[in-house]
């Protein structure tokens, strides 16, 4: 659960913000990275599964 | 500041005071904005993934982490219910509202319901573990079932 609200925060913390965005794909990594999130299942870009950004599936 | 920032900041903030979603004529008059402007940015905010809508193209389903509908994931805090899309959601929504909140949900396995205290500081300790199913690359395909 650490971990989780590590993600959390990263992800949310300024969402109620004027200069808040969603992450990129390679921001989205280096946050997972950070968190030892790693592999291709934490990888936006991955077509491990069929998609990823250049396939059929694309980032949150 | 630009009308599309300003309506983002409006249905987040009006998320954040009353926990339910703002209606098109909530977000236009809270921006001085014609509703059929606030529907056309509801759809670039969507387009951006900042928001994913109803069928009715104008509805908020997720303003993420706030849901614009009732889930199993209820937060409350300041007196205010809120619903999140997920658990981290459910975690999410007391970091964006950056104060403390208690998180009712339920085990996934077991089907109990469980509650959660949450910090400033983050979660209180617990063994509970956190499972996402679907691969980072295909959260997209069908976000509300991610």
């Amino acid at each position: 659960m650490d971990q989780l609200w590590e993600l959390a925060r990263e992800w949310y913390s300024t969402r109620l913000q004027p200069e808040s965005r969603r992450p990129q794909p390679a921001e989205m990594r280096q946050i997972f990275a950070r968190l030892g999130l790693v592999g291709d299942f934490w990888d936006p870009r991955s077509d491990a599964f069929g998609g990823g950004e250049g396939g059929r599936g694309r980032a949150r | 500041m630009e009308l599309e920032v300003r309506a983002k900041l409006a249905i987040y903030g009006h998320f954040a005071a009353v926990g339910s979603r703002p209606s098109v004529d909530d977000i236009a008059a809270r921006v001085g904005a014609a509703a059929p402007q606030v529907r056309e940015i509801l759809g670039r905010l969507r387009a951006q993934r900042v928001l994913v809508l109803e069928a009715d193209g104008e509805s908020i389903r997720m303003a993420p982490p706030f849901s614009g509908v009732p889930t199993q994931h209820r937060v409350t805090s300041g007196g205010v219910t809120y619903f999140a899309n997920c658990a981290w959601d459910a975690l999410g929504i007391p970091a964006a509202l950056r104060r403390a909140a208690t998180v009712h949900s339920r085990c996934e396995q077991s089907l109990e319901p469980l509650e959660l205290a949450v910090s400033d500081g983050g979660p209180e300790s617990s063994d509970w573990v956190f499972h996402c199913v679907v691969p980072a690359a295909r959260w997209w395909d069908d976000i509300v079932f991610t």
